[in-house]
């Protein structure tokens, strides 16, 4: 039984308990686990067409997340408008390279390849591409468990405006830039959970 | 067929059927296919876990009403708590982004700890308290959304950044906050899904 699917054998997981339960009660009346009370569905319902439409706004929101600014710093009455590649190259400027790096890799380099390993899976399910089923399972895990630290240019701007908050002296203030970035965040995050990674493995056993 | 022999499992993320093995404390199993942990039972799990929750809300309430860090400028001092970061947020117009930390660095890691105390309160009493099953479902969808962690790194980037133009000093509130990042990250390595599930099974018949 090395190849054989609970889907091939009429059963399917409970998404919330992990109860494995025969399909037929899905069909007929109990549409809920009997264990946990979840839904149950043999595979998330409209997951790919789901997964596209969070996917899609959060592309569309990322360009002016990183084009607008994110926060305002006002010191002894110069102002600097910052947006996240320039909070990070200003960063670099003050020789700061570990926490350039650390912000840079959070905030620009994990969102952005966050959208495209989701694109690249959903693509190569619609289209039957043939790629190794386990490489793309092993990046939808890195892509789930690496989203939430995207937040972080989030969470520094919630606590400098807080901190530095001086009237004339120095104050910064948080710009729009920071809500569309922060909405990116969330979206790929559900896109990450609206997404079935068994369907990369029910592709490979159709074909 | 088989199907009545052996108790079987399926991967969550390939689907590949097994049949249930029996695995150890401090072993781990992983489906042989997509290499998906699939399990990992761990000791003490329900005690473990009945304990973190409590220690974590008793040190919730200091971790968020004490400063977290202040900062001294030309001998002005300004404290900063995770709700008055949230305030300001929303003080500028940016009520989604308030809305937003305040869910995942307050809300939502509050919420968790007193479903998990709930659920592992309920099977330490083994009674089945109303609304356990949905309390224990609603904490594995919150889990993912309460991010101490990350806005642990947020502080940590903020010191940085303001070392060199002012004197920022670590508060009360901090060190809290340190346990409860711990505590929170204790419980996600310590509570054993399969094994809250069975227990929840168990009572039900």
């Amino acid at each position: 039984m090395s190849q054989i699917t609970a889907k091939q054998m009429g059963m399917t997981l409970c998404h919330d308990c992990k109860k494995l339960i025969a399909a037929s009660a899905i069909e007929s009346r109990d549409h809920y686990c009997p264990r946990c009370g979840a839904a149950l569905h043999m595979r998330i319902p409209n997951s790919l067409v789901k997964t596209w439409s969070f996917l899609i706004t959060a592309i569309i929101l990322y360009f002016p997340a990183n084009f607008l600014p994110i926060m305002t710093v006002e010191k002894l009455g110069s102002v600097t408008s910052d947006t996240i590649m320039s909070g990070v190259i200003s960063l670099v400027q003050h020789g700061m390279w570990g926490i350039a790096a650390v912000v840079f890799i959070a905030s620009v380099l994990v969102p952005l390849l966050k959208m495209i390993s989701i694109a690249l899976i959903l693509i190569s399910i619609q289209f039957q591409l043939q790629m190794s089923a386990k490489q793309r399972t092993v990046i939808y895990q890195v892509v789930a468990f690496v989203g939430r630290w995207s937040m972080l240019d989030v969470f520094v701007i919630a606590l400098l405006v807080a901190l530095v908050e001086f009237k004339k002296i120095a104050t910064i203030t948080a710009e729009p830039g920071a809500t569309f970035f922060g909405i990116v965040v969330v979206l790929t995050m559900i896109a990450a959970t609206t997404l079935d990674p068994r369907l990369i493995w029910d592709n490979r056993a159709e074909s | 067929m088989f199907l009545n022999q052996k108790p079987l499992i399926a991967c969550p993320h390939c689907d590949l059927l097994m049949e249930k093995f029996a695995i150890t404390y401090g072993q781990k199993a992983h489906c042989p296919r997509c290499h998906t942990v699939l399990g990992q039972p761990i000791k003490r799990s329900l005690e473990y876990t009945f304990a973190l929750s409590l220690t974590g809300l008793l040190l919730f309430i200091p971790a968020n009403t004490e400063p977290v860090l202040s900062l001294n400028l030309l001998g002005l001092t300004q404290e900063a708590t995770i709700f008055s970061g949230i305030v300001q947020l929303f003080n500028s117009g940016l009520w989604l982004i308030a809305g937003l930390v305040l869910l995942s660095a307050l809300v939502v890691p509050l919420i968790n700890l007193l479903l998990i105390l709930y659920v592992s309160l309920s099977l330490s009493i083994e009674i089945l308290l109303p609304h356990v099953t949905t309390a224990l479902r609603i904490y594995q969808h919150l889990e993912e959304w309460a991010m101490l962690e990350v806005y642990m790194l947020g502080i940590l980037v903020s010191l940085i950044k303001l070392m060199d133009t002012a004197d920022v000093v670590f508060g009360t509130g901090l060190y809290c906050f340190v346990g409860l990042l711990f505590t929170s990250v204790a419980i996600s390595s310590h509570i054993d899904h399969e094994d809250f599930w069975e227990h929840i099974e168990h009572l039900q018949t």
